[in-house]
């Protein structure tokens, strides 16, 4: 039954309001009790092998008879009028099939309408001004040289310190900030920067489109069938049951493919076109220019506490550079100021500033990665301060619920804190010190994220004549491995092996609605729509049972059941319930680091690292390991190397390869010693977990940073950490009193 | 992407003669393969080395010292047993540059005449390829050069010009050696590197290179030094000091090797070969963080070699 009804959700950091239309679930909840035999046990990638082998197609892989490449042409200049574009001697070219400019694309809206498919203002070095579709990518390619366009150049806007305001600020208060912190006996001041990070997934952004009549399949690299479809119709103007999305092998999105992008619009309309299929594919180049990136900040930050540490008031102020376009606004970078801890008194404020440069997108716990930062940082000062252990401090702000005023459906990070501490060696913190040229440092971090899932997620159980499954769900498995967990889900409550499920996902055309793969959401969402169609299949098989059970053979069992009603299949249908009224469902988590610092380079090596999260359930504790090893590798080059580097004076990008932007590699990662705190969530969702996406790079740039700061004795305002940086703190440190 | 003919060389005077200013040569092409493909090369021609037989032999031989064919790969210098036990500091630089999959393919020849790369200093600490820009239509500026510094980012020429190494280099008509010193820029267009030739060190020599990283794999050197000595009980006879990555060619320091002449190594000594080795490269000047460490690298691959 499903029903009408107001509530709050919070998606990555952001809390809305909204009406949602829900069904409810009634399914008791797998709670500590439950006795799982298949879900909560590490089990294997069910597709391991075929993407190990190559078999798994991916986007990049989908080849069709007849299908076109195209490439994209872009402004080489970051702010500039498009005078003409000339594609005549491009046309020309053999092998070239068509091009696509400003004067014969449709004039689509984009970027919520502030600019079109293609238009006459250029805003980045690297916004899109024509594009080809010819016989091979080579073709393409050299087509893009003979284009000639005629641009007349404008100043372009570079410095976030004096770019203008791009939209409404973003504020939050509870009670007075300024008034409590300049109160304060003890305040922390500071401002935190952190620079345009790209998310870098291995497959770039790309589509392919084929027309069939009237009818379009996209193959897209994307986080959201569903919304890729949507945005896809109306932006040519078809109806839904026109257009197919299909994404069943995906190579990392990390919040940048939340969207449909303008490579598949470019595809559908040179296919339309050219009445071939047309694959569009971004370069390397084009990833790292024109796909998204975490918005800078500079963050200025005031903490004010009691003598024993207590926080009186917390004001935060960050300035985000949501670059040429960023229509999503600024992300939530005050989130976790206003809700790690316990403080009556918090002021935040995000102000987006707009400038020529690459837009942002979602990366990985937007706005939380950088807020931590710069929010864990103060903490360790507050500590320093009043002559705290830095955990100590983190305990006497314990926050049981919410601060905002809303319960948690369950809160395990002071277990997080308790099980790190004790795994990482806490203790031995006051004794480190310098050895030689060797600085030693031990950090840490904590991390709050809204991750209980949400409606609407539908699935449907199909129970095959020799007793094996297929879920047909409308989600996507970008990689952390949704399909095996989904299927380890179906089978524990169909009594089968989760080999003997086959989950078929990534398709519109195939399987019923589910939400976007962001926002730590896919698990806590498509998981208990699973479940629950798993659950109707079995109910079905068990009354089927009573009908079929005779005399003496008694009632035959689910196997027989199956082999005996045959091809009158029993198909179980389910969807996710509504989130518990009035809770609110986060994981938690606290990442330990052990750095040594070289003093006299400036160099840093994470010795150890640990990380602790509290998820819930964990549902396949080995691609979880793995989501937790990715977060914090993620985090690492967050904190210690990444950075999109424009030239200053041109706003070209200019570290657009993986040789360029440094990536960290196998040498600059530690031991990562993963654990989770035990026991499910069961007022979160039906099957006890909450997601875990984002939690691990939240803390992670934080810990190190912390860790980094003890070593040098000296506090670290600026990510990443490079040797230089690192050098000029120590400097400051042997300064300081 | 400009089209190019292709053909294979059977000796190196054959490709030598082919080679003009619209001709390249390639072997490993881990330097030549990214620059076509970002616009900064755009030959007629590619002569293919690899075709050339035995020009990847590494001979030890006592009076002429260590021969290693052009054609060799970093990953077969660096794993060597000649070159580990002759002349291990060009073991350890080819061992640590780029990756396994570009030390498998990439030669020595090659990795010596490589493109110079950009530092850009007072920014990110980031060492840059640089060059123009193969997504924009028209031919992109790249870096701005004022302020860039371009560097030799060869970690086996900072080694083999501490070795006091050669290189045999072919024309279509002529042979001629040549020190790695005077690399790339000594190299006449129509000329090869056949093979490179470092001789026999003496009795009581020793090496030690360091190369400091912003990344810890698949980076250039922010700064390296090699610093290869002969040591009779004790005492510094020969030593020469090399610093890498911080300007156009290896820097030769002979304040440094001045102070270690006649020295017994201690700290004291290292440090203060450290301190000279930043006097002797002005283009440290340009650079506060290289500055900084350079005494350092210095003084750490002398301890190295008690």
């Amino acid at each position: 039954m499903k029903r009408v009804r107001r509530s709050q959700v919070e998606i990555e950091g952001k809390l809305r309001e909204r009406t949602e239309v829900v069904e409810e679930d009634p399914s008791p909840p797998w709670d500590d009790r439950a006795r799982l035999r298949v879900a909560g046990r590490p089990h294997p990638r069910l597709d391991g092998r075929a993407k190990a082998s190559g078999a798994a197609i991916y986007t990049q892989d989908v080849g069709l008879p007849g299908m076109l490449h195209a490439r994209i042409l872009r402004s080489p200049h970051a702010c500039a009028r498009v005078l003409s574009v000339d594609a005549s001697a491009a046309l020309a070219l053999d092998g070239v099939r068509a091009v696509l400019t400003q004067e014969n694309a449709a004039a689509i809206p984009w970027y919520g309408g502030t600019t079109r498919l293609l238009e006459r203002t250029v805003r980045y070095a690297g916004d899109e001004v024509a594009v080809v579709a010819a016989e091979d990518e080579e073709t393409a390619e050299d087509a893009l040289h003979l284009i000639r366009v005629r641009y007349a150049r404008r100043r372009p806007v570079l410095d976030p310190g004096t770019a203008p305001r791009g939209g409404k600020p973003s504020v939050y208060t509870r009670g007075n900030a300024r008034k409590a912190v300049s109160g304060a006996p003890v305040v922390v001041a500071g401002s935190y920067r952190t620079p345009a990070a790209l998310h870098q997934a291995f497959e770039t952004h790309g589509s392919v489109a084929r027309w069939e009549g009237e009818h379009l399949t996209v193959w897209d690299s994307t986080q959201h069938i569903f919304g890729v479809r949507k945005e896809l119709a109306a932006a040519l103007g078809l109806p839904l049951h026109r257009v197919r999305v299909i994404s069943t092998f995906m190579g990392g999105g990390f919040g940048a493919k939340n969207e449909c992008g303008k490579y598949t619009v470019f595809a559908a309309l040179l296919a339309r076109r050219t009445g071939r299929p047309v694959r569009c594919l971004l370069t390397r180049a084009e990833e790292s220019l024109a796909a998204g990136c975490r918005h800078a900040t500079v963050q200025t930050l005031r903490l004010g506490a009691r003598r024993d540490g207590r926080l009186l008031g917390i004001e935060h102020r960050s300035l985000c550079d949501v670059g040429a376009y960023g229509t999503d606004g600024p992300m939530p970078v005050g989130g976790p100021a206003r809700t790690l801890y316990r403080c009556a008194a918090v002021r935040t404020e995000e102000v987006p500033v707009r400038t020529n440069t690459g837009p942002h997108t979602a990366f990985r716990a937007p706005g939380y990665v950088e807020g931590t930062f710069a929010l864990e940082r103060a903490m360790d000062r507050v500590a320093e301060a009043c002559g705290l252990d830095p955990l100590e401090v983190r305990l006497r702000n314990y926050s049981p619920g919410d601060p905002r005023g809303f319960r948690y459906t369950r809160k395990g990070l002071r277990e997080c804190y308790r099980i790190g501490a004790a795994r990482i060696g806490w203790r031995r913190r006051a004794r480190l010190g310098r050895r030689g040229t060797s600085l030693r440092g031990l950090g840490l971090a904590s991390q709050v994220w809204p991750a209980g899932g949400a409606p609407p997620s539908h699935a449907v159980v199909k129970v095959n004549p020799d007793a094996t499954a297929e879920v047909l769900i409308g989600t996507q498995d970008i990689g952390t491995g949704t399909r095996t967990v989904l299927a380890q889900i179906a089978a524990e409550e169909l009594s089968l092996r989760a080999r003997d499920v086959t989950v078929l996902l990534g398709d519109t055309g195939a399987g019923p609605y589910s939400l976007l793969s962001a926002g730590s959401l896919t698990t806590a969402s498509a998981g208990p729509a699973v479940r629950a169609a798993a659950r109707d299949a079995r109910q079905q098989l068990e009354e089927l049972a009573t009908g079929l059970a005779r005399g003496k053979g008694g009632r035959p069992g689910p196997r027989e059941v199956c082999r005996e009603i045959g091809d009158a299949m029993v198909i179980g249908r389910g969807a996710r319930g509504p989130n518990p009224e009035g809770l609110k469902a986060c994981s938690f988590g606290a990442h330990f680091a052990e750095v040594e610092v070289d003093a006299e380079t400036g160099e840093v090596r994470i010795v150890r690292y640990v990380a602790v999260h509290e998820v819930g359930r964990v549902v396949n504790p080995l691609t979880a390991s793995s989501q937790v090893e990715g977060g914090v590798l993620m985090g690492i080059g967050f904190a210690l190397l990444e950075r999109r580097i424009e030239d200053p004076a041109t706003g070209r990008g200019i570290a657009v390869d993986l040789l360029d932007y440094k990536l960290p590699t196998a040498l600059d990662l530690p031991p990562i010693e993963v654990l989770f705190v035990p026991g499910a969530d069961p007022r979160a969702t039906t099957i006890g977990a909450k997601g875990l996406g984002e939690p691990p790079i939240i803390a992670a740039p934080a810990a190190i940073a912390n860790a980094v700061a003890h070593a040098v004795g000296a506090d670290l305002p600026e990510l990443p950490l490079t040797p230089d940086r690192v050098l000029e703190a120590i400097a400051r440190g042997r300064r300081a009193p | 992407m400009r089209p190019f003919s292709h053909a294979d060389a059977g000796t190196f005077a054959d490709a030598a003669a082919a080679l003009d200013r619209r001709t390249s040569a390639i072997a490993g092409g881990t330097d030549l393969v990214p620059a076509i493909k970002d616009g900064t090369a755009a030959p007629d021609r590619i002569v293919n080395l690899k075709t050339i037989p035995g020009a990847d032999a590494i001979h030890w031989d006592p009076r002429a010292g260590l021969r290693i064919g052009a054609l060799a790969t970093l990953a077969d210098v660096a794993a060597h047993p000649a070159v580990r036990r002759r002349a291990p500091i060009l073991a350890e630089a080819a061992g640590g540059a780029a990756t396994p999959q570009i030390r498998n393919v990439a030669t020595i020849a090659g990795n010596l005449c490589q493109r110079r790369r950009w530092i850009v200093d007072g920014g990110p600490l980031y060492v840059l390829k640089g060059g123009s820009h193969p997504t924009f239509g028209e031919a992109g500026e790249g870096l701005d050069v004022s302020r860039g510094t371009r560097v030799c980012v060869s970690d086996p020429a900072t080694a083999l010009v501490a070795l006091g190494a050669w290189v045999r280099v072919l024309s279509a008509n002529r042979s001629r050696v040549l020190p790695v010193a005077h690399l790339p820029d000594g190299l006449r267009v129509g000329e090869l590197i056949a093979e490179v030739l470092a001789p026999p060190a003496p009795p009581g020599a020793r090496g030690a290179y360091e190369k400091l990283t912003v990344r810890k794999g698949w980076d250039f050197a922010v700064a390296s030094v090699a610093v290869q000595a002969v040591l009779a009980r004790g005492v510094v006879r020969i030593s020469r000091v090399i610093l890498g990555g911080v300007a156009g060619k290896p820097w030769e320091c002979p304040g440094a090797e001045a102070i270690l002449a006649g020295a017994r190594l201690d700290a004291s000594v290292a440090a203060r070969a450290g301190e000279a080795a930043v006097d002797d490269c002005p283009a440290l000047s340009r650079s506060t963080y290289r500055r900084a460490v350079v005494p350092a690298l210095v003084r750490r691959a002398i301890l190295r070699l008690r």
